[in-house]
């Protein structure tokens, strides 16, 4: 009977270390190596019923360790006090919503009447296309283990009222406490479910703990994790086309009450949504993933106020303002704004002030604990002018255009400090009017229109203006421009 | 035999865990590191029972050599009807019909001899070496293999129910499943011993490099063909062309009793290895993804308003709804007085279709819109400027639509002016008003689009004016 009984540093025998582990070394010699295969533990089958789940890794014909990456979709978290409608729609009936500290609440008073519903469903649908998978992933709590008469149900998929959604794979919290991982397919020809309820239920969501859902959707499978941990694996059914019907779905959350009043109102409480792209190699501009979340920089973001970041509204034209070097014409990022008379003073050679005057200021608003201090890239500015007033005989006009950034106040004159930023300057180009342009004229030279391929950034606190300098021009009262500005640019 | 009886806790002898495994350690010290090789099993051996292996490599300066994929083609076969912009169809007695998820050749279960049904792409696939490729196709069979049907499906040149002319595919003749390699007519063969059950779905995948080419069924390998330069089989790459459409097919050489039909549910093709930095726009654009056709589940054809040799309907434009027509761009007539009113008209609109368990919800991408107008009123036309908007995420059509819980009011992006001047002859047409954007505009389903104009000069005055829209964007 051989014994390896060597301890630590015993001579000519095998050692075996404080915690009795037998000292082992591969080869040094690199061709006396043996081969290792690899594999991933997806999942220890904790709480998936023991059910231990390993996947090989695999090696391309070339024999390329084959890799996967992940491309976001979609990240939200509900910050402030407002729903942000850009992003989410909400549905009810009597179910409110409500918005504070971090949480989305999905029946936020905690109503039990039956027929009762709330629905946070996602303006935008995400692809589950062929092949490379697409994973779903919510941070919620839930105030009930179960209710009576009341269904809870979370993921990816199309769903109105109380009804049964017509599409869909997502986690389901029936009345009776079962927690089912629903997959679902019109391959027969109509809307049909198929689900596994996953071990310990409700018991395992629990009372008011934040969890972290899962779901990864495959052409074949989805995997539903909670905190990590599978707790089941769906598989589609044999003869069914794909685990769900349409290519494509929104996330949504509902609870809703059916057939009889709830003995207690559930509370769904939502603190984050991702979604995202998984394995292939998209290579995705990072532009195009910020405005697939909403973050175009013409629109609000969380926290914000929702709608136009632009001065601009409906049919209704911009009042007419002052122009000076110390306010704008308008507040807004972009948008159109009208000087006023009088007219705008040339500058030296037509013996008038050299004043830059700011036709659109943006303060990015700075970050709180309720908003979220975005940063603002800009990729490109554009600046359309108009003039309104009667036609000059005299003289033609002649005005520079500026975009001013960074500046921690409104005014150009903002200095640079410990505590403060003066405007960086980029001259975007210049704008001629020539001796009688009409009403309605527009610049000779046209538009103007400066592209970035190195972004201009703007941090929260900071802001971002269009000005423009008068270089040859005539102060007569009926001097009057509408400008137009707009932005190419996103948010991150 | 010898072995190892250390029990746990046994101090100063190698001990053994509960499950009788030998508990050891590799050295902390890492110059005394040993060496590993690494391998991967690419395939458990379930149809060829024997496991593969693949060793990985390294570069010549140490760096682990990975593969990345990228997608090139995905489509899945929702909805009602063929995607047309993607698939050609041919028939003969046999009918061709997709719903709940799937498109079925020979979905009429036609057993006429000579009857066929094929679907291939429009598109191509480069397959060139060095690096590799893999596509992807879900498929089940209504009946099991029988003589006188031919079923075969992968990439390749086909006519009606002729022989293939070049490719590589799957192809169940009589009750075999066999894999094939077809060079310029010339086919190399070698049968499976696979059985794929009727009435189920699979994944049938094809890879290959410069010189083979591996055939799975659900992620399992059924066959790997070889060659290599000067190899027996004359030819030293697969395929005579490296440019293949995908293609599915099924036909009867004979009046076969039962019938039968191929199921297909999604089609997909990645090209491996390289990082080849293919921007998103082009990946979704190769897909048939770009914003000017309609996708699956909708309308086939162009999404703008621009019918061959017929002219818009002409009509003045309102704030609150898209008189002029809908369409993403196209042609749009201006006919009317220009008002006073500081009011945003609704030259172009589209609506991005709301998604159904039919109709997938895509989204839309716009990086960039071009905007031009003419005059077709005469030589005395007035001056006529435009400050030009682009408003979108609302979601019913009218620019007065309000935010709420559950709507959204229009975002207003100003894209610059246009303007007709006085005394501009009829034919004259603005410099077109271009932006691009390197941050796209997104739109999501059931959200709208337009392109509107603020008459900032021209009150009172007749005009005739027609407007080309353009814009750049994709689905995903």
């Amino acid at each position: 009977m051989a014994i390896i009984d060597g301890g630590l540093s015993s001579l000519n025998k095998a050692n075996v270390d404080a915690n009795y582990n037998l000292q082992v070394r591969t080869p040094i010699s690199g061709t006396q190596a043996g081969f290792v295969a690899l594999e991933a533990e997806i999942d220890p089958g904790t709480y998936n019923n023991g059910v231990r789940i390993v996947q090989p890794l695999d090696a391309s014909y070339d024999s390329r360790l084959r890799v996967a990456v992940d491309t976001p979709l979609f990240i939200d978290r509900f910050a402030g006090a407002a729903q942000n409608t850009t992003l989410w729609n909400y549905a009810n009936t009597n179910n409110t919503f409500a918005q504070a500290n971090g949480w989305a609440s999905i029946n936020a008073t905690a109503l039990v009447a039956a027929s009762n519903y709330g629905l946070l469903k996602s303006y935008r649908s995400f692809p589950t296309w062929a092949v490379f998978g697409t994973s779903f992933n919510c941070w919620m709590q839930l105030s009930q283990l179960a209710t009576t008469y009341n269904t809870t149900e979370w993921g990816l998929g199309i769903a109105a009222t109380t009804a049964a959604p017509t599409d869909g794979v997502f986690f389901r919290l029936t009345a009776a406490g079962a927690l089912n991982c629903v997959i679902s397919s019109i391959s027969t020809g109509s809307y049909q479910e198929t689900y596994v309820t996953a071990p310990g239920g409700a018991a395992y969501v629990g009372q008011n703990i934040t969890h972290r859902f899962t779901i990864k959707c495959q052409s074949d499978q989805a995997t539903f994790y909670i905190d990590g941990n599978v707790v089941a694996v769906v598989t589609r059914p044999a003869a069914g086309d794909f685990i769900n019907a349409s290519s494509e779905l929104p996330v949504f959350f509902r609870t809703y009450t059916l057939g009889g009043t709830a003995a207690v109102g559930q509370i769904m409480r939502i603190s984050a949504v991702e979604v995202h792209m998984q394995d292939a190699l998209t290579s995705k501009p990072w532009a195009d993933i910020m405005c697939g979340m909403g973050q175009h920089g013409s629109q609000g973001q969380t926290g914000g106020t929702m709608g136009s970041t632009a001065a601009y509204t409906n049919s209704t034209n911009p009042t007419s303002a002052a122009q000076a070097n110390t306010t704008a014409l308008i507040t807004g990022f972009g948008g159109a704004a009208l000087t006023t008379a009088p007219g705008i003073a040339g500058g030296a050679a037509s013996g008038g002030a050299s004043t830059d005057y700011i036709i659109t200021n943006y303060a990015n608003a700075a970050g709180t604990n309720a908003i979220p201090g975005r940063t603002l890239y800009i990729h490109g500015v554009r600046v359309g002018c108009v003039n309104l007033g009667a036609a000059v005989t005299t003289t033609p006009t002649t005005f520079t255009l500026n975009l001013n950034y960074g500046m921690t106040s409104v005014s150009l004159a903002t200095t640079e400090a410990a505590t403060t930023k003066k405007p960086r300057i980029i001259p975007l180009g210049t704008m001629y009017f020539p001796v009688a342009s009409v009403i309605g004229a527009t610049p000779q030279n046209g538009d103007v229109w400066m592209p970035f391929a190195a972004p201009i950034t703007v941090a929260p606190g900071e802001n971002v203006s269009v000005s423009f300098r008068c270089l040859v021009g005539s102060a007569t009262a009926s001097e009057l421009f509408y400008f137009t500005v707009g932005f190419d640019s996103y948010w991150e | 035999m010898p072995y190892i009886d250390g029990a746990s806790g046994t101090s100063t002898k190698a001990n053994v865990d509960a499950n009788y495994n030998l508990l050891v350690n590799t050295t902390f010290t890492g110059v005394q590191a040993g060496f590993a090789a690494i391998n991967v099993q690419t395939d458990s051996g379930v149809y060829t029972n024997s496991p593969l292996y693949r060793k990985i490599d390294a570069s010549y300066d140490e760096r682990t050599r990975l593969g990345v994929d990228t997608p090139i083609f995905t489509d899945r076969l929702a909805g009602t009807s063929v995607n047309t912009a993607l698939y050609n169809t041919a028939t003969a007695a046999m009918t061709v019909v997709q719903s709940g998820g799937f498109a079925s050749l020979n979905a009429n279960l036609n057993n006429g001899n000579g009857s066929y049904a094929t679907m291939q792409t429009y598109r191509t696939f480069p397959s060139s070496p060095p690096f590799g490729g893999k596509t992807y196709i879900s498929a089940q069979l209504y009946s099991n293999p029988f003589t006188g049907n031919i079923t075969e499906m992968g990439f390749g040149l086909v006519n009606t129910n002729g022989a293939p002319s070049d490719g590589v595919f799957f192809r169940y003749s009589g009750t075999t499943l066999y894999t094939v390699v077809n060079n310029a007519g010339t086919e190399m063969i070698s049968g499976t011993n696979v059985t794929i059950p009727s009435g189920t779905t699979h994944m049938y995948e094809i890879g290959w490099n410069g010189n083979m080419t591996e055939f799975r069924i659900d992620s399992n390998i059924v066959s790997i063909m070889s060659f290599t330069s000067g190899s027996s089989v004359g030819y030293d790459f697969p395929t005579a062309v490296n440019d293949l459409p995908i293609f599915v097919r099924t036909y009867n050489n004979a009046s076969t009793t039962p019938s039968q039909s191929l199921k297909v549910s999604e089609i997909a093709v990645f090209s491996l290895d390289a990082a080849i930095n293919k921007p998103w726009a082009d990946v979704l654009a190769g897909m048939g993804g770009i914003a000017s056709q309609g996708q699956t589940g909708n309308p086939m054809g162009s999404t703008a308003l621009y019918t061959n040799s017929i002219n818009p309907t002409q009509t003045f434009p309102t704030n609150t709804s898209a008189v002029l027509g809908s369409g993403l761009g196209g042609a749009f007539l201006l006919s009317g007085t220009i008002p006073i009113a500081a009011t945003d008209y609704i030259l172009c609109d589209y609506q991005v279709p709301t998604g159904t368990n039919t109709v997938p919800a895509k989204t839309l991408y716009i990086h960039g819109i071009t905007v031009a107008a003419t005059n077709l009123w005469g030589t005395a036309s007035p001056q006529v400027t435009h400050g030009i908007t682009v408003a979108y995420g609302h979601t019913a059509e009218s620019l007065a639509t309000t935010e709420s819980a559950s709507s959204k009011a229009p975002r207003f992006l100003p894209l610059g002016t246009i303007s007709l001047p006085t005394g501009s002859a009829a034919g004259y047409t603005t410099s077109p008003l271009v932006f691009p954007f390197v941050a796209p505009i997104v739109v999501n389903p059931t959200e709208y689009i337009s392109i509107n104009s603020r008459f900032l000069a021209g009150t009172g005055l007749p005009a005739n004016i027609q407007y080309q829209i353009g814009f750049d964007g994709y689905w995903e």
